[in-house]
């Protein structure tokens, strides 16, 4: 072996052997940078590159790396990032998603990097994001997108059904519906629908919502939907399809799905969200939101959206913190919701905007106030699933709602509330 | 004196040269088989720190193992890879051993054939796997075609791999016409070393080709059957990469102890499921069982082979 | 002529006709992939003869692809193959020296722990050899992709093989003379054993380049160290009815190999069937 072929296995044990730079090291120009995972769709991603570059400006030295991450599966990615070193510093996680990261200690507190004053969001969006811990407000992250479900109506065929707004309290909605469900060629079935609605746990939450049918009992260790209040939220939702016969059956598998009924004109009055908005107006719908109707607890809705997270081993955590408080700004929200159509997380923003050019906007504003937040299980996913199949039978009438309810409420105590 | 340094020397050297190789090979060949032991008994909790994840995980005992009896979907990828090998081993045999009788021959370019037939194994599984998904696939590869201008329509509007039927035939011939070449390599040598005295005799007792066939060359080629069926049944063990570029496991819609199972879903290809999913010390655990059948079968092997002698 | 030599013909030029057409059983996929890799856009899959113009379109655009760099990952694999290979060669060589023709404490302990390990298939290691790796911090780097398989117990045992045949005598010269260890190695063993060491390199080659499962586990996807399999496969969602740039860069995967086996086949096939004859 020459000289040069031992040269040559020296270098390569070196290639071998040697670091290659750890993805996102400071470059040594001095600027701190900083990388943020987000799940956002197009018009999102580019509004959020907008204020990326706009808090670069105003902060000298700094940089905002965007990296856009597919939402399905952003769970799995972000903790394979984290066991394999390689995690970003931020990133955007749906809020069912944030309780696993704070019991596995993979986001940081964020009261230690500055002051947070929860007043200023809507109280479910910023919800989600706290923790008390011996007496201790501890927040996790900060939310950049929240969402809830509000009731839609066809604001033509109430016109024809002669109903003239709509309607503030359940028993207005069944009335309404009773008279928006109609036969309309005479062969013996309703063809056009009062509602139309979903089966999961997620569209059930308003109906327990509205009748103060709470999640956890008060000491948080026993589930307490089979409540008085529980049994009739869910009663009152199966009756509108098994007793009233004023709901589609849009829940079953290989039914026309509520959004798709109600562009279609098909159904009257669904529960969905601001996502929706665009599509409906774009199609020439002639309809309206209002908010979920009132129950004896009054009016409510579910809690959809996503939070921003500081990981836990971020780079200049001071940073990233200063950051997120910026996006979550009051000036920055509103024009983020009067650029995309979507409910501002801060509740000062509506300083900023005039509501009223939005009334769409306006309508969710006024409803995420009364919004409840979901219930902070490790696996939402785990949940769910548990949950669902027993709703459907609820729904399908193979169960009675207490027989559903009582057995819900067993499982979740044994397979979800468990610690695992 | 100086035989003590003589032996300090020589054990001195002996380890230094030894030194790079038995540095990887306790780090990364031996240490692991303990290893794995001590991960499959623990599990990935919600609190284990992510961050930190090998060293944070949650002991559970023999929990992982107790789950994986009553897991349909182990059990099935059991069977599953059993109908692999089943699929797999006998058309290996009998492809190498028909091509090694082809070219035992003095044709003029045989070696030429023999590079040829050889060539495909040693070529990448992955990439066999896509060329053989583009020949199968609906609509417009090329074997759904032929089939169905002779008459068998049903491939046209899925393709081979979309079909429970055919998914795990499909593949069992991709990686067969692929891997032949190298028992094809075996019998060959093997039926060169028969001494031409042997078929003479035969010539002399009025045997036919076939008779020929079955009653010399079989018998004297068997230890290679017999390795290739060992070998076989251990690579259907471990089977992966083949599944993962032609099905990921699927079409999953066969029903089996309650569960709806994926039709291609080798043992091996469940073992990677459970390590994307995270779940390392499941994954620990389905390996040492794998572990532990795959020596069962060198086991008998070894008896097998020392009966013989 | 005569009878023996028509039936003579005939069964020379039938054997030639079944090698001719085992050939193509064989090789049809391959045959195809570069068929469909030279075709026009679009028509990958239609049976037409519509070519790329130029020919080789297809290639270049997979080579020079901004979205998918082919290029960088074929270099990652020459370089994983390349450099696997050496270090497994020159490891192994080392070790099976010392296993040939020196006596030291522990050997036939040693020698049986790694005789029992070559019956661990890789399926097993997938994930102590993660933990390890993780651990180490080796995740998405050329260290974690070669290291852990450069410890080829096989080519180990083959060199060891090899070497016990080689004159002792040589050896105890050389050491009268006042060579060094290293230089007994470097200038009698190994010249002696070149060929046994070019069928481990090669080998190693074979396997660091093909090798899947392990380049995808030790990798994340958007490592900048990915090889070639493991680039196609993750990036395939991307190209599925690209069927023509799909199989441009199939072929770059299969050519080396291809051409590194024509070339030195006998070593390939030497070392590969020493194991099994063995038996």
């Amino acid at each position: 072996m020459s000289k040069i072929t031992r040269y040559f296995i020296t270098l390569l044990f070196c290639f071998a052997l040697n670091s290659c730079g750890r993805p996102g090291e400071d470059k040594p120009d001095g600027i701190k940078e900083v990388v943020l995972w987000e799940t956002y769709n197009n018009e999102e991603h580019k509004e959020i590159e907008i204020i990326a570059r706009e808090f670069e400006k105003a902060n000298p030295g700094t940089r905002i790396n965007i990296q856009r991450v597919p939402w399905g599966g952003h769970e799995s990615k972000l903790m394979t990032s984290m066991i394999t070193n390689t995690a970003p510093d931020m990133a955007r996680v749906d809020v069912a998603f944030l309780p696993r990261l704070v019991k596995s200690a993979s986001v940081l507190e964020l009261t230690r990097y500055g002051e947070i004053n929860t007043e200023d969001y809507v109280k479910a969006a910023i919800d989600s994001n706290v923790w008390i811990e011996d007496g201790v407000k501890k927040i996790y992250g900060l939310p950049d997108q929240t969402t809830g479900a509000a009731l839609f109506y066809n604001k033509k065929m109430f016109r024809e059904s002669g109903i003239k707004s709509p309607p503030g309290t359940w028993d207005d909605f069944l009335a309404a519906a009773k008279l928006l469900t109609k036969d309309k060629n005479g062969d013996g079935r309703s063809d056009q629908f009062g509602f139309a609605m979903d089966k999961e746990l997620w569209w059930t939450f308003p109906f327990f919502n509205t009748y103060g049918a709470k999640f956890l009992s008060d000491d948080e260790k026993r589930c307490a939907l089979n409540s008085e209040a529980g049994i009739r939220a869910l009663q009152f939702k199966v009756d509108l399809y098994q007793k009233h016969k004023v709901e589609a059956g849009a829940w079953q598998s290989g039914a026309i799905a509520p959004d798709t009924g109600f562009i279609n004109e098909m159904y009257a009055m669904i529960l969905t969200g601001p996502w929706n908005i665009k599509r409906f107006r774009d199609a020439g719908l002639d309809f309206g939101i209002a908010l979920v109707p009132r129950g004896p607890a009054g009016t409510s809705t579910n809690v959809g959206g996503s939070n921003m997270v500081v990981l836990q081993k971020a780079r200049h955590p001071e940073l990233c913190f200063k950051f997120l408080k910026y996006l979550t700004s009051a000036q920055v929200q509103a024009k983020w919701a009067s650029d995309l159509g979507q409910i501002p997380v801060n509740i000062k923003a509506a300083e900023y905007m005039d509501l009223s050019k939005y009334p769409d906007i306006e309508i969710f504003f006024q409803q995420m106030k009364t919004a409840v937040a979901r219930p902070k299980v490790v696996s939402y996913a785990t949940l769910a699933n548990t949950v669902n199949p027993y709703l459907y039978a609820a729904l399908a009438g193979k169960k009675t709602v207490k027989e559903t309810l009582d057995i819900i409420a067993k499982k979740i105590e044994e397979e979800v509330l468990i610690e695992k | 004196m100086k035989i003590n340094s003589r032996k300090t020397h020589d054990n001195l050297t002996a380890y230094l040269f030894l030194a790079p190789f038995l540095v990887v090979f306790f780090v990364f060949l031996a240490y692991p088989v303990v290893y794995s032991l001590v991960l499959s008994l623990h599990k990935v909790s919600w609190t284990t720190n992510l961050y930190n994840v090998f060293s944070d995980m949650k002991y559970v005992g023999v929990e992982n193992y107790i789950k994986l009896l009553h897991d349909s979907k182990f059990w099935w990828s059991l069977i599953v890879t059993g109908y692999y090998a089943v699929l797999t081993i006998p058309m290996t045999v009998f492809l190498g051993l028909i091509l090694a009788i082809l070219l035992n021959n003095k044709l003029p370019g045989v070696s030429l054939f023999r590079s040829a037939y050889f060539l495909p194994s040693v070529l990448d599984i992955l990439v066999v796997g896509i060329i053989w998904t583009l020949i199968y696939s609906p609509h417009f590869g090329i074997l759904p075609k032929i089939l169905d201008s002779m008459g068998f329509r049903a491939f046209i509007d899925k393709g081979i791999l979309a079909n429970p039927r055919t998914a795990l035939p499909g593949v069992a011939i991709a990686m067969v016409l692929r891997g032949a070449g190298f028992g094809m390599i075996l019998f060959l040598s093997a039926i060169q070393n028969i001494p031409v005295s042997v078929y003479e005799a035969a010539d002399i007792d009025g045997a036919n080709a076939w008779q020929k066939l079955i009653f010399i060359t079989i018998p004297l080629v068997k230890p290679i059957i017999l390795f290739l069926v060992i070998m076989g049944t251990i690579g259907s063990l471990n089977a992966f990469t083949e599944i993962y570029s032609m099905t990921q496991g699927g079409p999953y819609v066969v029903e089996f102890m309650g569960g709806i199972q994926g039709a291609t879903k080798v043992s091996g290809y469940y073992l990677f499921e459970k390590w994307e999913t995270m779940n390392y010390g499941y994954a620990a655990a389905v390996s040492y069982i794998l572990l532990v059948i795959t020596l069962g079968i060198s086991l008998v092997n070894a008896k097998v082979m020392r009966k013989k002698h | 002529m005569d009878v023996a030599k028509i039936r003579e013909k005939l069964n020379k030029t039938l054997l030639m006709m079944a090698l001719i057409l085992g050939a193509l059983l064989m090789l049809f996929p391959f045959f195809w992939m570069l068929f469909v890799a030279v075709k026009a856009e679009g028509h990958g899959f239609k049976l037409d003869f519509v070519f790329a113009q130029p020919l080789f379109k297809n290639f270049t655009a997979v080579w020079t692809n901004e979205s998918f760099p082919f290029s960088r990952f074929f270099i990652n694999s020459l370089f994983v193959a390349t450099s696997g290979s050496l270090m497994t060669a020159l490891f192994c060589s080392m070790g099976a020296y010392v296993f040939a023709k020196k006596n030291f404490i522990f050997k036939e302990t040693l020698f049986w722990m790694l005789l029992s390990t070559l019956m661990i298939p890789g399926m097993m290691y997938m994930v102590p050899q993660f933990a390890i790796v993780t651990k180490l911090g080796w995740i998405n780097t050329y260290r974690g992709m070669i290291i852990p398989h450069v410890a080829n117990i096989f080519g180990l045992f083959l060199l060891r093989q090899h070497m016990e045949t080689i004159p002792d005598a040589l050896i105890s010269s050389a050491e009268i003379d006042g060579a060094s260890e290293w230089q007994i190695f470097k200038n009698i063993i190994v010249p002696l054993s070149m060929p046994v060491i070019t069928t481990v390199f090669l080998l190693s080659f074979l396997f660091q380049w093909t090798n899947f499962l392990w380049q995808l586990v030790v990798n994340t996807p958007d490592s900048l160290k990915l090889t070639l399999p493991v680039g196609l496969a993750l990036f395939r969602g991307q190209y599925a009815t690209q069927w023509t740039l799909l199989m441009a860069a199939s072929a770059f995967s299969i050519i080396p190999i291809a051409v590194l086996f024509l070339a030195l086949q006998r070593f390939f096939i030497e070392g590969l069937t020493a194991g099994a004859v063995k038996e």
